[in-house]
């Protein structure tokens, strides 16, 4: 006779066959909303993805059997490399900057500085904000002869900025725009991370004459380094998903130079109808993606 | 137990309401034959499309028509393929622009108007001659009624251009450059400039070309468009003199390379022109400054170019979706949507043309060009307008040009010979692979 055993606290309980099988049941079925929307929401469009990479197919149309045609595409497509390029280029500009800024923003509203709360949720708020209201704002601020910006600079006699119609400003200036907008989310798992950071370490550190940056560098950051860790990752998908900034801001130009891969793929599918090139975009676009995790988690691994 | 009943119960009673309701508008739906129409979706169009769908309805209680705007999308040309291939296309969009007309036709989501009985015929009538052509598929067959259309001139301030020395409208290149010297200004001495001679929007989208590169290589062309018989036209000199134009006055400031905020052109004031098609007028008549006048004028040509003045026409064209099981009621309707009085309708309501020939002989529209006298411009210019090649590759024939107009009129990093080369070998790679013809 099988019997249904689990072990709860060091003690085994045994448990009647009949309850079992209904427990079972009753895990089947709380379990098959997720299952459902995961096979129709998920596997099914992860599975057509892969069937589609290996065809051409204009959404209307019907499916064509392409071989490895889009991968050849894939290879000698220059516009394809710049948008993983300009993909990168964004990720190595916004992720350090975004760590910097945050943990610089977490620390000082750690302290005891007044209005602290106001503070903590206006950092805060660009995160709830549409991505689109933001995008639409920062492009009038960056317009090259009617922005903000521009006009602060011709008070000290600076030359105007093509921050979004130069090739070389324009994704540096997205960047920035990027993290103005998330920061808020990563000051909050930073001031998580402090917040539990022990009082007696700094005290101890005191003691022993440590100045302000001696405590930051041998105690908070060694003491955060996990939250270090997950800001990195999570910037780092984020970067890697860059799309409304801009699509919104410059349609990928000027010249190509803020077009993203999600933004190529979106172009190639939507803009030409090109869905089996789209999925086969969306394929390299993961596996650059995967790549660049399994680097970083390797360094932050040695590192640990 | 008893709850569990109860609820049960009414969860019951709510889906037998919602099949009785089902039931009831089925029996409607068999009591007549309804059609779903999609319109435009600014609010002139709009009240144009109801005032003719409630004349059709009062007249054919058995055949009604539903108006509906098209659905929000990011442009027109996206929700309708998203539609067709989601079967959920309406029976007749009056919304179609002919640009996405091939690729719909290549995957049956139209109905080849041919299969209806006298309609290529009606349609060719009503047309000037020279514009049919352009809108029949490369198959050889009608999918589309071209409608109606918007001839692309340059709106100038006239009251800018006197102020800056300029009395004669520009014509020529060489006309458009002089007057742009005389214009372009720094007005505060800061160093930047804050007039320009003419506004383009410098996002990297090949829909914007479509109001500067597009209607100028027309223009420079004799009415030329960008394939023939399926093959790239403009990998030639006239569209490099075109490029070279636009990078020269990317060079010299005359065309600015920022985004503005709001209509810097009738508001802001700081554009001697802009390039534009009729719809423009009520909105500038509504929104200008007592000492704003303008004038509209042809897009510029080569200096040595001699003959008829050609443009760009925006058209847009009627579909009927072949997913509609009233083909011929659907035509029928379409017939009454573009009659000689629908096109007094959509001239009255919508300021836009229709593409009918002969349009100001007609003494029908006699009265409305008598008081509306900006519009008989752009009706002259209606016949010697051109609008997009029926090819399923025409997006990405326009996205390749856009691309190199990028690199070398914005940003001078191309010569016009080299940016051309680029885009007629993307576009012929397009053409060979997934091209008609």
């Amino acid at each position: 006779m099988s019997l249904f055993t689990s072990v709860d606290h060091g003690s085994t309980v045994t448990k009647h066959p009949g309850l079992a099988a209904k427990e079972a049941r009753a895990g089947r079925i709380l379990i098959a909303p997720y299952v459902i929307f995961f096979l129709i929401f998920s596997a099914y469009p992860l599975i057509f993805s892969l069937v589609l990479v290996f065809h051409h197919w204009s959404i209307v149309g019907p499916l064509e059997w392409a071989g490895l045609d889009n991968f050849a595409e894939l290879i000698s497509d220059d516009v394809f490399w710049k948008s993983i390029t300009n993909t990168l280029l964004f990720i190595i500009i916004h992720v350090p900057l975004q760590v910097v800024v945050a943990l610089f923003l977490a620390a000082v509203l750690n302290e005891n500085i007044p209005a602290r709360g106001f503070f903590r949720a206006s950092f805060f708020l660009p995160v709830v904000v549409s991505g689109v209201a933001v995008t639409v704002l920062w492009k009038q601020l960056f317009s090259t002869d009617a922005g903000l910006f521009n006009q602060v600079l011709a008070w000290f006699n600076i030359a105007r900025v093509p921050w979004l119609s130069s090739p070389d400003w324009a994704m540096p200036s997205i960047a920035v725009m990027a993290t103005w907008k998330n920061v808020g989310l990563y000051v909050i798992l930073f001031l998580a991370g402090l917040q539990n950071v022990p009082r007696s370490l700094y005290e101890a550190a005191e003691m022993d004459g440590a100045g302000w940056w001696d405590k930051f560098r041998y105690i908070t950051v060694p003491a955060i380094n996990p939250v270090v860790v997950i800001v990195l990752i999570l910037s780092t998908l984020g970067g890697f998903s860059l799309f409304i900034e801009p699509y919104v801001l410059t349609g990928g130009g000027p010249m190509n130079s803020t077009l993203s891969g999600v933004l190529y793929i979106y172009r190639q599918a939507f803009g030409f109808f090109r869905m089996g090139y789209a999925a086969t975009v969306g394929l390299a676009l993961a596996v650059v993606v995967v790549g660049v995790v399994l680097i970083q988690r390797r360094i932050v691994e040695r590192e640990d | 137990m008893r709850r569990w009943l109860k609820s049960t119960c009414k969860l019951l009673l709510f889906v037998a309401a919602g099949l009785l309701m089902l039931g009831c508008s089925r029996t409607q739906e068999s009591d007549g034959v309804r059609l779903l129409m999609w319109s435009a979706t600014n609010p002139q169009e709009i009240d144009h499309a109801r005032a003719l769908v409630n004349a059709w309805n009062e007249a054919h209680p058995d055949t009604l028509i539903v108006l509906q705007p098209l659905p929000e999308g990011r442009s027109g040309e996206e929700v309708l393929i998203i539609a067709a291939a989601g079967k959920t296309a309406p029976d007749i969009c009056t919304n179609i622009p002919p640009v996405i007309a091939p690729l719909l036709a290549d995957a049956g989501a139209l109905v080849p108007l041919d299969s209806i009985a006298g309609a290529r015929e009606s349609i060719r009538a009503r047309m000037p001659a020279e514009l049919f052509e352009t809108f029949v598929d490369g198959d050889g067959l009608l999918y589309q009624v071209p409608w109606k259309g918007n001839p692309i001139l340059i709106q100038y301030n006239t009251t800018m251009l006197r102020a800056c020395g300029v009395e004669k409208l520009p014509e020529t290149w060489s006309e458009f450059a002089t007057a742009a010297e005389m214009v372009v200004a720094d007005l505060d001495g800061d160093g930047g400039i804050d007039r320009w001679m003419n506004i383009i929007n410098p996002i990297s989208e090949w829909r914007q070309r479509l109001f500067d590169f597009y209607p100028f290589f027309i223009a420079a062309t004799g009415g030329e468009t960008l394939l023939k018989d399926g093959q790239v036209n403009f990998d030639r000199p006239e569209t490099e003199q075109v490029f070279a134009f636009f990078q020269q006055g990317f060079e010299r400031k005359w065309f600015s390379r920022s985004v503005f905020a709001g209509d810097a052109f009738v508001v802001g004031e700081r554009f001697a022109s802009r390039v534009t098609g009729p719809w423009n007028i009520a909105y500038t008549e509504r929104f200008k400054g007592t000492d704003f006048t303008y004038e509209f004028g042809p897009i510029p040509v080569p200096d040595d170019y001699e003959g008829t003045k050609y443009t760009f026409g925006d058209p847009k064209s009627i579909g009927i979706f072949s997913t509609t099981k009233y083909p011929d009621v659907a035509w029928e309707f379409i017939e009454f949507y573009t009659s000689r009085s629908a096109d007094l309708k959509l001239l009255e309501y919508t300021s836009q043309l229709p593409l009918r020939d002969g349009l100001l002989a007609d003494t029908l529209y006699a009265d409305y060009f008598a008081t509306h006298p900006r519009m008989v411009q752009f009706a002259e210019q209606v016949p010697f307008t051109r609008g997009f090649d029926q090819n399923p590759v025409m997006q990405e024939v326009f996205d390749a040009l856009a691309a190199q107009f990028d690199a070398v009129c914005i940003h001078s990093r191309r010569t016009p010979e080299e940016g051309v080369a680029r885009a007629a070998e993307r576009s012929e790679t397009a053409l060979r692979l997934r091209g008609d013809g």
